[in-house]
């Protein structure tokens, strides 16, 4: 285990998937399990933590759901926003700032309601301008969602066979934007 | 960022090589160790490179760029290929860096800098673990 300079947790990222997690996947576990759960047996929501390291420093990051396995993106991108987070000053050797802590909260909510369970994890990749973007590269396409300072997220889709291309606001084309993604499994 | 205006410099030739230093975390190697850059490298609007003939000029060779950053990449564009997606090519020196340049224009929206990434090709490619 990496060594630990300090140990850091914010409000923000502790709230992170306090409740878009356990609504993501309320549904998934009904819809799987319910038939199995007696009326007197109700699923209990448990409280879960896990801890990433990156550059020296430890996030922790607690949340309240069913105790269901995590799908195989959680881990990957947890640790890609934490990554990001721990940025120095000058990341980028061109004067970069460090990334901004709420555009990771922000989009930390925003993508754990649209993946679903077997989608595909996206990297989490810092911009000069302290904001972010999620990349997905497969099966031809590009897709990227953007979340930066003072401009409203939008994601950018490239079929690179085609040619075709196309950008969309967010949240308004969020089906659409799960959509590409569900095809990317 | 930066209010300053750039014009399109003619004296830079388009078949002009601009370096841009790579780091790890725009890098996304494949499972055969092929490095991919992120368009995230090419989204400045004043976009910071270094112009190949001042180092030339100067008797530096192009791993100069990257010689105070160990474990970067060093990509290059051409003038041309910047020119082609409405970018300006502009010197700007600076006392640290005297071949330092500038491709100025609006990258974020359009796909503009994924087609800038596009055109790159590794002049000093970065180990995946290094």
């Amino acid at each position: 285990m990496p060594a630990v300079a300090t140990a850091e947790l914010t409000l923000p990222e502790r709230a992170i998937l306090a409740s878009s997690a356990s609504a993501a996947y309320l549904d998934h576990f009904s819809s799987v399990d319910r038939v199995l759960v007696s009326a007197l047996q109700q699923p209990m929501q448990v409280t879960r933590k896990r801890t990433y390291y990156s550059r020296g420093q430890a996030y922790t990051i607690e949340w309240r759901d069913f105790g269901q396995p995590l799908p195989a993106w959680f881990d990957p991108l947890v640790q890609g926003f934490v990554d990001v987070l721990t940025l120095p000053p000058n990341w980028n050797s061109y004067q970069a700032g460090t990334i901004d802590s709420q555009i990771v909260h922000d989009a930390m909510n925003f993508i754990n309601g649209v993946l679903g369970p077997t989608s595909p994890a996206p990297r989490i990749v810092p911009l000069s301008s302290g904001g972010l973007q999620l990349e997905w590269h497969r099966k031809s396409i590009d897709l990227e969602v953007v979340f930066d300072r003072g401009e409203q997220p939008f994601f950018y889709f490239r079929n690179r066979v085609s040619g075709d291309e196309s950008e969309h606001p967010l949240p308004e084309d969020n089906s659409l934007l799960s959509s590409i993604i569900a095809n990317l499994e | 960022m930066s209010d300053r205006a750039f014009e399109d410099d003619p004296s830079i030739a388009d078949e002009e090589r601009l370096f841009r230093r790579i780091p790890r975390t725009w890098i996304d190697w494949d499972d055969d160790g092929n490095a991919a850059i992120s368009s995230a490298a090419f989204k400045d609007e004043e976009l910071s490179i270094n112009i190949e003939s001042v180092m030339i000029r100067d008797g530096r060779p192009p791993a100069d760029a990257v010689r105070q950053y160990p474990g970067y990449g060093l990509a290059a564009i051409t003038a041309a290929h910047a020119r082609s997606l409405n970018q300006l090519v502009a010197r700007d020196p600076i006392e640290e860096e005297p071949a330092h340049g500038v491709v100025y224009g609006q990258k974020k929206r359009g796909g503009i800098a994924g087609k800038l990434r596009d055109g790159a090709s590794w002049v000093i490619t970065p180990p995946p673990n290094g």
